[in-house]
């Protein structure tokens, strides 16, 4: 008798696919470092079940009088559907790397950093804008988000 | 105990566990429809008229929004673009809001052949589906409204005609 309750409660609490969609914030945990002060790491760690297109990265310094020159993409997957053809995806994690060659010497740069993902359960999310304040000398970890 | 007292006690915890169930489920914090705001919104259609959702009042609407970024979006309209041609006449309206550039809109809309109305939202149609019950903002996002306007049924995610068939049938019957 008491498995038959446990089966009536968890079959009425058991949701549809939306009642275990994350927010984007915790699907896609990014981060922003230098590495060194020509160098950014910016890494997603991706949640199970989730992806990001490397087609819809962009990234951008402020001030923008820092360029940057190069990124540096690891393999990706591929995914093939009628709609978009054959696309480049990532799962659980990518870290991608960054290249300024006019470091800015002391000074704080914003990296904004735009990425978009969905969830194999059949939900994309828009693209997200990240923003990390990155400063010589400082190499922890920054980065927050706003749509 | 008698069979009586053990078939009250059977029936007391199983509705017992069910009421938890429920009041642990996502359900009991389901997030609100903000409905007067859908039906108030306005915002133009590819032809640029200006159409509000309460427009459609009357029909069984469904009211869906996505985005050509957004691959199940696109999976699922073929499939809607066949629904409004068999049961348009029975009072079945799709409407689309579309989260996303107008250009990009109406170049699909025009090769998929869309049969449907279509509104532009640009990125910040997504405030407008959060309104309507969408807390994460993913796409697509659904909602099926009766002949009065009421929401009858909400779906994250991408819809095939055997998912939303039984929803909409019964209320074309009504």
């Amino acid at each position: 008798m008491v498995v038959l309750c446990l089966l009536i409660a968890a079959g009425t609490a058991a949701g549809g696919a939306e009642d275990t969609l994350l927010e984007p914030e915790q699907a896609f945990r990014f981060s922003a470092r230098l590495l060194a002060d020509d160098t950014v790491e910016v890494n997603y760690r991706i949640a199970d079940g989730y992806y990001l297109y490397k087609d819809r990265f962009s990234f951008k310094v402020e001030p923008e009088a820092v360029k940057l020159d190069s990124l540096e993409f690891p393999a990706a997957q591929w995914h093939e559907d009628e709609f978009f053809g054959r696309s480049e995806i990532y799962r659980r994690e990518v870290t991608i790397r960054l290249h300024l060659p006019s470091p800015p010497s002391g000074r704080a740069v914003d990296l904004l950093a735009v990425s978009q993902g969905c969830a194999d359960i059949g939900v994309c999310y828009l693209p997200t804008t990240h923003r990390a304040r990155l400063k010589a000398g400082s190499r922890r970890p920054a980065g927050r988000a706003r749509q | 105990m008698t069979y009586l007292a053990r078939a009250s006690l059977f029936v007391a915890v199983a509705v017992g566990a069910a009421l938890a169930g429920f009041f642990l489920s996502p359900y009991a914090q389901a997030p609100k429809i903000d409905t007067a705001a859908l039906l108030a919104t306005s915002l133009p259609d590819l032809d640029g008229q200006r159409r509000r959702v309460e427009d459609w009042r009357g029909k069984v609407l469904v009211v869906n929004f996505w985005a050509t970024w957004c691959l199940p979006c696109l999976e699922e309209i073929p499939e809607f673009v066949r629904m409004q041609s068999r049961l348009g006449p029975n009072g079945l309206q799709f409407l689309g809001i579309a989260v996303d550039q107008e250009d990009k809109v109406r170049d699909f809309a025009q090769v998929h052949q869309v049969n449907y109305p279509i509104l532009i939202g640009h990125a910040g149609a997504i405030e407008l589906a959060r309104l309507a019950g969408n807390a994460q903002g993913g796409l697509p996002y659904t909602l099926v409204l009766d002949r009065r306007a009421r929401v009858i049924k909400t779906f994250h995610g991408g819809l095939t005609e055997a998912k939303l068939a039984p929803v909409i049938i019964p209320i074309l019957q009504r």
